[in-house]
């Protein structure tokens, strides 16, 4: 080995072995510790997991050298350890179809790409439908989808019973199932192994990756990007990607921009674990809910906004109590369980309810965000996707609809129809 | 979650009440705002981590709209007011 550290080990069957043999004692790091340096060819804001797979892709396929991800807390420390982790690709506008598709065909070849298990599992995800209206418009969908060539069924309330026993589909709930869509690749993957596979592959590139460094301003001279101040010192770089999950207008606005994005509050929760009994993901159009099962044997759920402004990652009783009672209307065996943990997670809702990744009026500087609450599927299309933007300095066919200036001459991509009113999408 | 002090019903808990906008969204001047002006405060934000003063409405309650002071990470609120210029009392 020639350089100045051990390079990872490939994962293996036999390195399992070997290493077993040893009691595990000789494991080296995943990624090194590194330290930043003076300056950098392209760093990006933000070690989360689109972070990072833009570094890694940067890395792979555009022969990118001198990379750093700066990251102000830990690796998996931020939205990416804090989402239900879906992965789906079930829109309905092209333009979105078009960039959560590039992204679920790279999740479909993550665990291979990266050497690391991200336990990817295609179990599908089901749309329901609780009246004849919502059964036209997920039929609708599931059309759209087919004619561009993704995968959807739609299902009866009786395909459904057999498909998802654990589901009431009884005429006298709540919320009625009369039908759903099924998108039979989507599923879920372990969020953590994205930020950790993403960040070793990277890492084996030479990407430094700079943990525990916050970026505090942003350089900028005669309008183009010098570098970034954090606290570490200041690192210079041409390129600059910001891709910060939950403080794009913060980390925007040290280069004087103002975005068109309000942050709100998501709630999450899991139940106790308990043996295998839901092996797909539910979606339940009537309250905008979803519920799915861990590997680890938890019941995960979720819903709507908290529908305020809010910066504070906390608990928000009301809501939890509201999502808790929507999801026993659909699986009323459920309520035996007991809630083990709840969290919030902060989302950057643009105006229009889809992502905003384009360049920005600061030559050199390129932003990633405004995911809303779907950056978690999005993670190594936007990664990859990003970092041709990085390389080139031009958006590709996918990402040209997503430029920041689509708000400036109208061409909205507004899946949910609500207009600029950011918490309703 | 808040407790929000409705200048007219009292003490009452956040789930009476519906969020409408940041104050940045709100027209200074109907009648002469340009539409670029428009353009900005409909659609951009400064977002920024402090308080803010937010439209408010009490729906579940008296009905009125209010202007509340908020931060947004520590949900502390410093005021809330009628948002209702020149009244103080009434909806």
């Amino acid at each position: 080995m020639f350089s100045s550290h051990s390079r990872p080990p490939r994962y293996s069957a036999f390195n399992l072995l070997r290493h077993a043999l040893t009691g595990n004692r000789h494991w080296s790091r995943a990624w090194r510790n590194a330290a930043p340096k003076d300056g950098y060819d392209v760093i990006i804001i933000g070690g989360g997991g689109h972070g990072l797979a833009t570094a890694y892709y940067l890395a792979k396929l555009h022969g990118a050298k001198r990379i750093a991800v700066v990251e102000k807390g830990w690796i998996g420390g931020g939205n990416t350890g804090r989402n239900t982790t879906i992965v789906r690709s079930d829109y309905l506008l092209e333009e979105n179809s078009r960039l959560y598709e590039c992204s679920l065909q790279l999740w479909e070849q993550l665990s291979d790409e990266l050497n690391f298990n991200v336990m990817f599992s295609q179990r599908g995800t089901v749309l329901l439908a609780h009246n004849e209206a919502q059964l036209a418009g997920v039929a609708q969908l599931g059309n759209a989808m087919r004619l561009r060539g993704i995968d959807a069924e739609l299902l009866s309330r009786e395909e459904l019973r057999e498909f998802v026993p654990v589901l009431d589909c009884s005429s006298a709930t709540r919320w009625p199932v009369v039908g759903g869509l099924l998108q039979p690749r989507g599923g879920t993957a372990r969020h953590d192994a994205v930020a950790w596979g993403f960040a070793r592959a990277a890492d084996a590139l030479g990407v430094d990756i700079l943990e525990n460094c916050e970026v505090t301003g942003i350089g900028t001279r005669a309008g183009r990007v010098t570098g970034v101040q954090t606290s570490r010192g200041w690192i210079g770089a041409d390129k600059v990607g910001i891709a910060v999950a939950g403080h794009t207008s913060q980390v925007a606005a040290m280069a004087g921009l103002r975005l068109p994005i309000e942050t709100h509050l998501l709630q999450a929760m899991v139940t106790e674990p308990v043996k295998p009994v839901l092996d797909t993901v539910i979606m339940a159009g009537a309250y905008d809910g979803y519920v799915s099962q861990t590997d680890k044997g938890e019941i995960i759920m979720g819903a709507e906004l908290d529908m305020y402004p809010s910066y504070s990652q906390r608990g928000n009783l009301p809501r939890i109590e509201k999502i808790a009672r929507y999801t026993l209307s659909l699986f009323p065996s459920f309520g035996k369980l007991r809630m083990m943990r709840c969290w919030a997670g902060i989302n950057d809702m643009t105006m229009d309810g889809s992502p905003i990744i384009g360049t920005t009026p600061v030559h050199g500087l390129f932003v990633n965000g405004g995911w809303c609450y779907g950056g978690f599927k999005a993670t190594p299309g936007s990664g990859y996707l990003f970092a041709d933007l990085l390389a080139s300095g031009k958006p590709n066919d996918i990402l040209e609809p997503f430029a920041l200036a689509r708000f400036d001459n109208g061409r909205y991509i507004d899946e949910a129809g609500t207009g600029p009113v950011p918490f309703r999408h | 979650m808040h407790l929000i002090e409705c200048p007219w019903c009292g003490p009452r808990a956040q789930v009476e009440f519906t969020y409408h906008c940041d104050s940045e969204g709100l027209p200074r001047d109907w009648e002469s705002e340009h539409e670029t002006e428009l353009h900005e405060r409909m659609l951009n934000r400064t977002n920024a981590i402090g308080f803010h003063v937010e439209l408010w409405n009490h729906a579940g309650g008296c009905g009125s709209w209010l202007l509340i002071d908020r931060h947004n990470r520590t949900h502390d609120i410093r005021s809330v007011a009628y948002a209702c210029n020149g009244r103080s009392g009434g909806k």
